[in-house]
């Protein structure tokens, strides 16, 4: 591959860019390697297994884009109920800056979809390829038939994991048993089929192909997640004045006496970087803080029977010498507006109206005279119950003197989870108060179990005079 | 252990498949990630207030089926057209950014 300067002609071309070397990482065992498996294993399993959990008679996490209904266990969304959605995405970015400003890149090295399924297609490299040594072997090896299965596996394992995720994906938006059976009946919706291969196109491409590439190259987070840092964030440090002068030792040597730190240049913590950085040369943006250095430096460490730690979680205070803060104003304001966020969703998610009345003047007739004395308008009144029980809602209007309501049905029920649309007719006896617009309210009042009401404000049209 | 102190230089050896990652190729995956992220972005801020069938004026005339096919189909139209508008604008501000004499 060549490198082509970076825009031809008019302007100053940049510094050639190296092109990219593929990373094999190596693999790594230790408390941090344990604790990402472990999240990947939760994060994945949620994923792959909320879609097939039932409750009631559907589908417990469905997001049904098709009917504009979300349903989350027994909670139902509707569109008016955006306001969760967004108080969600507010909640969620400032657990991102909170636990930035703490530790650092926790998101990326432990809950990150990039890391979690990079992680899992390195899994499956593994598992065709073998460890490290025998995939570079391997690469170098020139083409023969065992080559050629042990790719093959591996891009036949990948894409049934991808495919697999795509079809998962769907099943939230959905009801994955009816697409599942659709899909082996070959007769999957056309949009279905097309997201299914989209997201695992991208999950193959983002997992398998690119991985760090898309933290270093793509990651907007990855850029200005330093702007949340400061001297008291827990970052993975090396401990330079502790490993300098680095060297290559036997192990019964007294190292100190030869000049030397702790560090003896194994070069471990770099092979098994994902993002393939050496982290002794300070941090990086690059570095995804997966803390695969650490476990494979303490590992070392205990050989040589030296103390843990020579790479470790620590802020930029402690490692000069000084007292790391990790109660802060920062973490405090952060970590309190979160708390009173958290709290005020819940709160309000238990507090939730599941009736909803949509009032809409007919558009046909403004009013209409009744007899010498009596004004009459007709309405489009949608009744919602977003509970997931029937409730029987009795229907009421005020704001004028002998103001009544005239409905087919004034006390209907309406189903768990559904909108019933009636025409509704009010009346008001002609009088000196009834301008030509007048502000009325009707009202729906849930006739069983808790007493609670939706109203709606509306007008009420009058002839002049 | 000797042979641990010893493993230094694997990490040269990394070298053996050279991926093409250009300019034009990291051009290429910032201006669509970014738009992407946008065009989600806009996708659910949009359809959470405005329901497809609005746009074309079948909300109860149709039946379930039709309107189900109709509403995935907005959705995916509407997805696609954030996602080239917003990549039209990430790619304009990457072009200026790049073209600015200022710049370094």
């Amino acid at each position: 591959m060549t490198v082509r300067p970076a825009m031809s002609g008019n302007v100053a071309v940049e510094p050639a860019y190296v092109a990219h070397q593929k990373i094999y990482p190596r693999e790594v065992g230790g408390r941090f390697a344990r604790l990402r498996v472990a999240a990947v294993l939760s994060l994945l399993g949620l994923y792959y297994i909320l879609p097939w959990i039932r409750w009631d008679a559907r589908q417990a996490v469905l997001f049904d884009l098709p009917a504009r209904k979300f349903y989350i266990f027994s909670l139902a969304f509707w569109p008016q109920d955006f306001i969760f959605l967004s108080w969600l995405l507010i909640i969620a970015a400032l657990s991102l800056f909170f636990f930035t400003a703490l530790a650092g890149r926790l998101w990326c090295g432990f809950a990150c979809p990039q890391t979690v399924w990079t992680e899992v297609f390195v899994w499956l490299e593994r598992l065709a390829e073998g460890k490290r040594a025998q995939r570079m072997k391997l690469d170098r090896a020139p083409w023969s038939a065992a080559k050629l299965g042990r790719k093959t596996l591996k891009y036949v394992l990948w894409t049934a994991c991808a495919l697999w995720t795509g079809f998962t994906f769907v099943g939230y938006f959905t009801p994955i048993g009816t697409l599942g059976r659709e899909i082996l009946a070959g007769t999957p919706g056309p949009w279905e089929l097309f997201w299914i291969l989209f997201y695992g196109f991208a999950t193959f491409g983002n997992a398998g192909l690119l991985r760090e590439q898309v933290c270093k190259y793509m990651c907007p987070y990855a850029r200005f997640q330093s702007a949340m840092f400061d001297r008291h964030t827990l970052i993975i440090s090396y401990d330079e004045a502790r490993g300098e002068p680095r060297g290559a030792r036997q192990r019964a040597s007294n190292h100190r006496s030869m000049g030397l730190g702790d560090c003896i240049d194994c070069t471990l913590c770099v092979q098994v970087c994902p993002t393939g950085i050496d982290i002794r040369a300070g941090l990086q943006y690059e570095c995804i803080a997966c803390a695969a250095c650490i476990d494979a430096c303490d590992g070392v460490m205990d050989r040589m029977g030296y103390a843990r730690g020579l790479i470790r979680y620590a802020t930029e205070a402690g490692v000069q010498g000084r007292r790391a803060k990790i109660l802060r104003p920062r973490m405090i304001l952060y970590g309190s507006a979160l708390a009173a966020l958290i709290v005020g969703f819940v709160t309000a998610i238990a507090l939730r109206n599941p009736i909803a009345i949509d009032v809409l003047h007919d558009r046909n007739g403004l009013y209409r005279v009744i007899g010498n004395d009596t004004v009459e308008n007709v309405y489009l009144v949608r009744l919602l119950n977003k509970d997931e029980h029937a409730h029987r809602l009795a229907l009421s209007a005020r704001g004028l003197p002998g103001l009544q309501l005239d409905t087919d049905d004034p006390r209907p029920w309406v189903g768990g989870g559904q909108t019933l649309a009636i025409a509704v007719r009010l009346r008001a006896p002609q009088s000196p108060e009834l301008s030509i617009s007048n502000r009325v309210f009707i009202r729906a009042s849930q006739s069983d179990g808790t007493p609670r009401y939706a109203e709606s404000t509306t007008r009420f049209i009058a002839p002049q005079g | 252990m000797q042979n641990l102190a010893n493993t230094r230089g694997n990490a040269a050896d990394d070298s053996t498949a050279p991926l093409p990652w250009s300019r034009r190729s990291r051009d290429l995956a910032m201006v669509l990630w970014s738009s992407f992220i946008a065009a989600a972005l806009a996708t659910v801020t949009c359809f959470a207030s405005l329901d497809p069938l609005e746009v074309v004026g079948q909300v109860g005339t149709a039946d379930p089926v039709t309107s189900k096919a109709a509403r995935m189909t907005g959705y995916a139209l509407g997805f696609f057209f954030f996602w080239i508008i917003a990549g039209i604008s990430s790619w304009i501000t990457l072009y200026l950014v790049r073209t600015d004499s200022d710049s370094s």
